[in-house]
């Protein structure tokens, strides 16, 4: 072929290409119009009307990058060209008219398929990059613009080129192994979500049938790395650098720039392998494709058992757990019992609609559907194996200890939240864009368990007694907690436990009494971290748990607090003071971002305050806070006596035919001020096991009554307290029981 | 030259649309394939034209594979039995398209000239185009291509008898010019018998017959005759390659595979009532070959 002739052939091609392309790349470039134009310009507008003070600039700023920033929220109209470009690219093969038209034409395949390939990307590059261009025209105009824009908007137009890359190619693939353009949209459905489903449904089985899963470690794993599906790969990219660093920061500046590129890039790099290998294939698939598989279904027949296999496998796996979890709770079993009828049942159906329509679809004939018949007793008994190995833990997740050895440190914390809303670091940055540590990311990065034996063997029985309680109903009470195993080898693995309150004491303060440890878990350690970072205002607060936050100082008041605090959390705190005292006072230092009042401006730290903590309360006391027992008792019966009481919790009955006893919510209200004054007389403080770190929710009767003082100071509502049974009046159990029976 | 060789081709894996065939195709011959229903006659010409390829065999224009071949494919045009045109495309559209994949040979001039004397607007869309003028416009593409080769399926069905001959002559004329090579299948055997130099008659995905037209209704012949006696007429049954053989009380038809001459000698010494040698028309010989193996009116009728 001369030169000549071989570049008029491409011009030609390309042409055509196109041609047939106007009607996807109308509809595309409206779309992109009406988000880098329309929608940007009516965000902008929007802030400018409501932001009137001097972050406005910034509020602009930021509202600029969410539309055009590294990890912006284009990526939907991404994948929207990647699903027209790659379908309609290729959708010619389902029609014989047309592969006769082309294939009879001097054109070598590879030319053909490098043709359409590339004349979709070169389609995407110009309407999105247009779109950007046009994007970045309304930035500057409405005052969004700023030093990074520009930098940034080119990194976001490469890294949203490599996702549309890579799902383009998945596109193209899943289109070629199809014959008409309904299995085509069926097939670049299951290659997309396929794997996003296969790992919740694994994450669902963990969940369901693994006592030690911890999930919020976990998830993160399980759904990232993205092999057929690109989009997590971003997202997780998104998570790690995106939208959280650049959009709520103050000073969007080329540190922070920096810091998003380097969490993007490894992200951006699978994209980028996942592009590479579904080019190869889709391109050996076009190689390979004969003509005459125009309008079946699917064009290699191991591809149908491809399909059918996984989705059937899903769907009987996925609804035999949702009704065997159904029916488990139903029996009160706490586990899924996956010999019960109503489990094989579920999983069967699930498998026999999945394998006829499928076989129904692949044969486009409805007197087809039961073909292949014998598939499905084996699919079912896969599904009812993936039910074992997940129920008899046939990969030893559950029962996973590391072998002292292979480790390099464990750490261990409890596992509710501990200081408020600020547990994980990823939810927290501040203002020079660097990710700020709650109390759990500090733990697990600083605070490694000086005596690792003591940690292995409470892991051990945290381990057997949450397998135990949830297995056989039996096991001790005891505390949440989780535990991570650094292994020598750089893997982190995560577990829940459940740690007996039985624990040797020894044993849990060998862990819990270095004093880098209790500044960890108290939340100091994570103040002060805060405090090198965050320049802005800071208050003191503190609470008697009695309805009120007293403001007890401002910024220059912090550090002294802290020094306090340090000192008696350094001494006096061990796990027989954490599990069994209940705290006096909570105080709460609050830092302010000024960022123009949007997510991540105020962070929150919380430090429980024990009657031991002599230095602490001397200070409180300074600052006119009264902590004695008696002035709290004092406080609160003159409030639920200005008042009105409400007394709620579940009560058991014993039937009358002496069968099981049944139980029921019952609510009563109290305005009589000798019953208040009888009620209120026992109450212990409550609402606080989410600031003190170990505390035994059974010390605020946490299983018992709730009490609740109506005040008008407090958010108009109510503050609560806990009332153990065994300490209520007995009028009250009466009227509580007539209550129910009513 | 196009040469078949042990070529088969099936669609499902279990039957062959094309079975073994072997089959040339000379040069600057009209090439006329003719078949029963699923002969694989389609089929045949989708490889020719490289569209599908071959599961045995191959396919040789001009000495080099054609499939995936654009060297080859550059010399071959191919007009399917419902042509494909883009969706919003003019005559003029697809031209320029054409002119483009083949851009050494095709012609616009003669384009446009060709649709100005077939009576067709250049810039009108295809899709409000009749049956029949979209065939014509397929046949000037095809010619205006100027590709040595143009392979047609079932193109004549659907054009009127002067929209037939204009296109038939257009073949002849390009034959003469520019040694243009037309593979033509029809149903319509009359309308072959007067182009065709060559026919192959194919069946079940194999070739019944592959011969020079003219040979072929030379070596096939019609006798009618009436014998003297029964005697008579088993003897010289004996050595006559019937096809077919029917009668009407004495009046014995006979449809045999010798030339007018063989047949003449056959019964020199033959005392018969009456003795005719006819020609047989295409058709004819379409349907005695046919027959012979199986694909009998009668059995399709009577079962």
């Amino acid at each position: 072929m001369t030169l000549k002739r071989s570049s008029r052939v491409s011009d030609t091609l390309m042409g055509s290409i196109s041609k047939n392309r106007t009607w996807a790349m109308a509809l595309l470039a409206l779309f992109t119009f009406l988000w880098f134009g329309v929608s940007e310009l009516i965000s902008l507008n929007s802030v400018k009307y409501a932001i009137m003070d001097q972050t406005l600039t910034g509020r602009l700023q930021h509202t600029a990058m969410t539309f055009l920033g590294l990890g912006s929220y284009s990526f939907p109209l991404v994948c929207g060209f990647a699903l027209i470009l790659g379908m309609q690219g290729f959708a010619f093969l389902y029609d014989s008219k047309k592969v006769d038209f082309y294939f009879s034409q001097p054109i070598k395949r590879r030319t053909r398929f490098a043709a359409i390939y590339l004349n979709g990307i070169l389609h995407f590059a110009v309407i999105y990059g247009l779109g950007m261009i046009l994007g970045l025209i309304i930035a500057c105009a409405m005052g969004g613009f700023s030093g990074v824009l520009i930098p940034t908007m080119l990194l976001e137009f490469v890294n949203e080129f490599v996702l549309f890359l890579s799902l383009y190619s998945i596109t193209i693939l899943a289109t070629l192994l199809c014959g008409n353009l309904f299995a085509g949209f069926c097939s670049v459905g299951f290659f997309w979500l396929a794997e996003i489903v296969i790992r919740v449904m694994i994450w669902a089985l963990c969940e369901v049938f693994f006592t030690t899963w911890h999930d919020n470690a976990n998830i993160e794993r399980l759904m990232t790395n993205g092999i057929t599906t690109p989009i997590l790969n971003h997202i997780a990219g998104m998570a790690e650098g995106g939208m959280g660093g650049m959009a709520s920061s103050a000073n969007i500046d080329f540190k922070a720039f920096s810091e998003a590129v380097a969490a993007f890039l490894p992200e951006m790099g699978k994209n980028i392998l996942i592009a590479i290998v579904f080019c190869a294939l889709s391109y050996f698939a076009f190689e390979k494709r004969r003509a005459e598989y125009a309008g079946r279904s699917v064009v290699y027949p191991f591809m149908e058992n491809v399909y059918k296999w996984v989705v059937a496998l899903v769907a009987g796996t996925g609804f035999g757990m949702i009704v065997g979890t159904i029916m488990g709770e139903m029996e009160s079993s706490p586990r899924l019992n996956i010999t019960s009828f109503s489990t094989v049942f579920a999983i069967c159906v699930g498998v026999f609609v999945v394998c006829v329509i499928s076989e129904g679809l692949f044969a486009m004939n409805v007197k087809k559907v039961f073909r292949r018949f014998w598939h499905m007793p084996i699919i079912a008994f896969l599904c009812l194996v993936v039910f074992w190995s997940f129920d008899n833990d046939w990969f030893g997740y559950d029962s996973y200890m590391p072998n002292a050895s292979s480790l390099s440190s464990v750490t261990m914390w409890p596992s509710y939240d501990m200081t408020g809303s600020e547990n994980y670091r990823k939810y927290n940055e501040d203002n020079s864009n660097s990710m700020l540590y709650g109390v759990e990311g500090y733990i697990t990065d600083n605070v490694k368990a000086a005596d690792m034996e003591s940690a292995l063997q409470i892991a051990l029985l945290g381990q057997q007694n949450i397998r135990a309680q949830k297995h056989d109903g039996a096991g001790e009470k005891g505390t949440d907690m989780l535990v991570c195993y650094d292994l020598k080898n750089g893997k982190q693995i995560y577990r829940s436990i459940n740690v007996p309150y039985s624990v040797d004491k020894d044993l849990m303060d060998a862990i819990i009494t270095p004093d880098d440890y209790a500044e960890a878990v108290n939340g100091y350690s994570g103040a002060v971290y805060a405090l090198e970072k965050i320049q802005g205002k800071r208050e003191l607060y503190a609470n008697d748990f009695t309805g009120e936050d007293r403001e007890i100082g401002k910024a220059e008041d912090v550090e002294e607090f802290l020094k306090y605090y340090k000192e008696d959390i350094d001494e006096k705190f061990d796990y027989s003071l954490a599990a069994s005292s209940i705290p006096i006072a909570n105080v709460s230092l609050t830092l302010s971002v000024d960022t123009g009042g949007h997510y991540g401006d105020v962070y929150n730290f919380y430090f429980p305050v024990y009657k031991e903590y002599a230095g602490t309360v001397k200070y409180l006391e300074n600052k006119g806070m009264d902590l004695s027992e008696e002035n709290f008792r004092k406080k609160i019966m003159a409030k639920a006596k200005s008042g009105t009481i409400s007394v709620s919790g579940y009560m058991s009955v014993i039937n009358e035919d002496d069968s099981e006893p049944s139980e029921g919510y019952v609510s009563m209200e109290y305005t009589e001020p000798d019953k208040i004054e009888a009620i209120v007389k026992n109450v212990v403080r409550g609402d606080i096991t989410t600031q003190a770190p170990f505390m035994k929710p059974d010390l605020l009767g946490y299983d018992g009554l709730v009490v609740s003082i109506y005040i008008d100071e407090y958010y108009g509502g109510s503050i609560d307290f806990r009332l153990d049974e065994s300490k209520a009046p007995e009028f009250l159990m009466e009227d509580l029981k007539k209550g129910y029976d009513q | 030259m196009i040469n078949i060789r042990n070529v088969r081709k099936s669609y499902d894996g279990r039957s062959y649309a094309v079975d073994n065939l072997t089959m040339t195709m000379n040069e600057k011959e009209v090439f006329g394939l003719v078949g029963t229903n699923g002969a694989g006659k389609s089929t045949l010409l989708r490889m020719m034209a490289g569209v599908l390829r071959t599961d045995e065999g191959e396919i040789l224009i001009d000495s080099q594979p054609v499939y995936d071949n654009p060297a080859v494919k550059k010399d071959v045009f191919f007009i399917p039995d419902d042509m494909y045109f883009f969706p919003t495309a003019t005559g003029g559209d697809m031209a320029a398209y054409y002119a483009g994949v083949y851009p050494e040979s095709f012609s616009l001039d003669r384009f446009n000239f060709l649709m100005e004397n077939f009576h067709l607007d250049r810039s009108k869309k295809i899709a409000a185009y009749s049956k029949g003028m979209k065939k014509q416009l397929s046949i000037i593409l095809g010619i205006c291509s100027g590709t040595k080769y143009l392979l047609c399926d079932e193109t004549f069905d659907g054009l009127d008898p002067v929209m037939r001959q204009a296109a038939k002559s257009l073949f002849a004329r390009d034959m003469e010019d520019r040694g243009l090579t037309p593979i033509l299948t029809s149903h319509n055997l009359r309308e072959l018998e007067d182009i065709c130099d060559h026919v192959g008659l194919l069946h079940q995905g194999g070739v019944l017959l592959d011969r020079d037209l003219n040979d072929m209704k030379l070596s096939v012949c019609k006798i009618q005759c009436v014998f003297n006696n029964e005697e008579d007429r088993k003897a010289t049954e004996e050595g006559l390659d019937i096809l077919i053989k029917s009668n009407q009380g004495r009046v014995y038809n006979y449809t045999v595979n010798k030339s007018r001459e063989d047949i003449e000698e056959h019964f020199k010494n033959v005392d018969t009532l009456l003795f005719e040698v006819l020609p047989l028309t295409l058709e004819e010989i379409f349907i005695s070959e046919t027959e012979v193996v199986g694909y009998d009116i009668k059995k399709i009728i009577e079962g």
